[in-house]
Formats: structure tokens, sequence, C-alpha cells
């Protein structure tokens, strides 16, 4: 039987990344800054939610899409908060825009500022799924070592900002704050950079302010969101 | 990354381009993946080997073209393709960069056998209109 050969270039994900963009667009219109939080488990995601929600003014709100493979003890401790919404992945290690969707369903219908995704703790697979995130923020945490951005290219390529956590502890570690925010600004050199404590508080005016200007720039149509290649 | 759930993906896709075609049994799926795509080809491989004999038949065959890394400045224009992890511009030093390839995993082909490709009187093939 002839045969015939269709040459395209069909981007395998685009179903996947239409849906988030349009996640991204609705959250746009409604006054909703998505932020996405990649990091390895432990590098302080939770925590820097944690006292985000405590340092916003009276009349700023957030909530949180926390992505687990089991328990929900992030959300847990993040309802103390803010409304938080737990999305067990059961096996797969990074969160989908399809299951960010149905997240934010459950969510309570008010006005939201800052939606953050906080993804599975993994540098890895993450870095390949849009969430519908107008910012995708990477955190390293000064007690794993500074050469993970340039372990882990992909995660720090498309990001918008690089936050160093737990600065606190860096008398008692060998991390470099130059040597891996050098490296992460080789991969994606428009990288905002910050190094923060959330437990002591230092950096975390930066991180606000970092925050509030971003959720600015969005609702008045300046400046670029999410999709850096 | 997650090459099962890359088939499947892949599969919809290529019944979305066939969608309206007289499709009968498709050959060979073609794609491309560089090194920024979050692909590995020979994980790539095994997982459609595991999955597409039951949706296009045993001889259906994954082609995987792996290209290498492109990148441009949009300071002054050149492309590049960086050796290491370094984005910044050879030329101009500027570190506002685009990738041109190697960032996507992409479909690039698919061959079919084709109902509507009758043999005319002549007897050269002919698609339908």
């Amino acid at each position: 039987m002839p045969s015939e050969t269709l040459h395209l270039r069909a981007d395998v994900l685009q179903r996947q990344r239409a849906r988030a963009d349009q996640f991204r667009d609705e959250r746009r219109r409604e006054g909703t800054l998505v932020v996405q939080l990649l990091a390895s488990p432990g590098a302080g995601k939770t925590t820097l939610l944690e006292a985000t929600a405590q340092r916003l003014t009276p009349d700023e709100t957030m909530a949180v899409l926390v992505g687990d493979l089991a328990t929900e003890r992030d959300a847990l401790r993040l309802r103390r908060f803010a409304p938080a919404v737990q999305l067990t992945t059961g096996g797969a290690c990074h969160l989908e825009i399809s299951l960010v969707e149905a997240g934010f369903t459950k969510l309570p219908r008010q006005r939201i500022d800052y939606l953050f995704v906080e993804d599975v703790g993994n540098l890895v697979c993450p870095a390949s799924h849009d969430v519908g995130q107008h910012l995708r923020v990477a955190l390293v945490s000064v007690a794993e070592g500074d050469d993970k951005p340039a372990k882990y290219p992909k995660a720090f390529r498309t990001s918008q900002a690089l936050v160093i956590s737990k600065s606190d502890l860096l008398p008692h570690v060998t991390f470099s704050v130059a040597a891996a925010t050098e490296d992460a600004q080789r991969i994606q050199p428009t990288l905002s950079l910050m190094s923060l404590s959330a437990r002591s508080g230092e950096g975390m005016d930066e991180w606000m302010t970092y925050l509030r200007q971003s959720r600015s720039a969005l609702v008045l149509g300046r400046g670029s969101t999410s999709g850096a290649s | 990354m997650h090459e099962f759930s890359l088939i499947e993906a892949l599969l919809e896709e290529v019944d979305r381009v066939l969608a309206g075609r007289k499709a009968r049994r498709v050959t060979e799926i073609g794609v491309v993946c560089g090194p920024l795509s979050g692909v590995d080809p020979s994980l790539l491989t095994f997982a459609f080997d595991c999955l597409v004999p039951d949706r296009f038949g045993p001889e259906c065959r994954l082609t995987v073209d792996s290209i290498p890394l492109q990148v441009k400045c949009n300071g002054c224009g050149i492309a590049f393709s960086p050796a290491t992890i370094h984005f910044w511009c050879p030329s101009c030093g500027d570190g506002n960069t685009e990738i041109l390839q190697g960032g996507d995993f992409l479909l690039s082909r698919i061959t079919f056998e084709d109902d509507s490709l009758v043999p005319t009187a002549s007897g050269e093939g002919g698609a339908d209109a």
C-alpha cells in the first residue's frame, strides 16, 4: 500500500502549554500573580510561604496550591496563615496544569493577589512543566551545595528568580553564594537574585518587594512574565 | 523526565495530526529533542516499544533526532551553540538570549499508509485533494 510522510514541527506538550496559557491569562485578568516555587526537598519552600503570609499587609491576600506525593502536611502548615489546597500526586514527581486547575477550583471564592504553586520537591521534572505561572522561582538552600544551578540547568534557565534560602546557616556550611549565583547567571542572565532566611527574617523585605513589584507589573501590563526559554 | 507520559502525549498529537486523513497504518513516528528538552532518547525509545505496539502495531518504529542546543543573542543577533551552561553571547557579551532549538520535544515526522493514495490509470499514485 502506498505510504505518505508528513513533515511537521509540533510541540508535543502544546496542549498542556495552551491550558497553562489560559490559566495564566485568566489569573492575570483577575489580578492574581501566579508564582511557582521549584526546589529540592527540604530547601524551605513551605517555610518561605509561611513567612510570606505573615508579612502581607491586611489588604493583601494569598493562597497556595502545594504538591506532594503523599500527606497533607504542607497544606496543614500553610492553612494556619492562608487558604491552601494540597495536590497529592500519588507518584508523579511534578505538578501539571490539570492538577493545578482542579486544585484552584477548591480554593475559596475570594480575591487572591498572590497564588503560590509549591511544586513537588525536585529540580528536574518541574522545569519542563508549565503550571500556568507568571513567575518561576527556584530556591536553593545553603545546606545543599553551591553546584546546584550548574547541575540542573533547565530549572534555572526557565526561572525568573533565584532565591538562596536558609542564609542564617551560612556560617556553618561551605556554600559560596557568589559561586552559585555566577553559575545561575551564566545559564539565565536575567534572573533576579535574592538571599534570605525565612526564620531570621534576613532578606525577606527584598522578597516581599520583589513579589509586589512583579504583581504591579502584571496587573498594569508592564514587562513580560513567564515563558523564559 | 516521564517518558511514558511523553509517549502518551506524542500519540495524542499524532492522532490530532492524522484526524480526517485516511491513515491506515502508521509505520514511523519521528521526533526531535535536544539537551534542554528534558527527554532521554533511550528511555523514550523504551517507553515507545512498551506502549506503541498495542496502538500502531509492532512494525511502527520511532526515530529520534537529537539536535544540539542553539541560542540566539537578542543583542547582536548571532546564533551560537553553547558548549557548556554558559548562555552569554560569545560575540558581544550580552546576556539577553533565547533558545532557537534544543529546548523542546517535537513531533517531526509521521509516515503512514494512506487509503486515499489510489494508483492512477498510468500506475502513478496521487493523493486525493
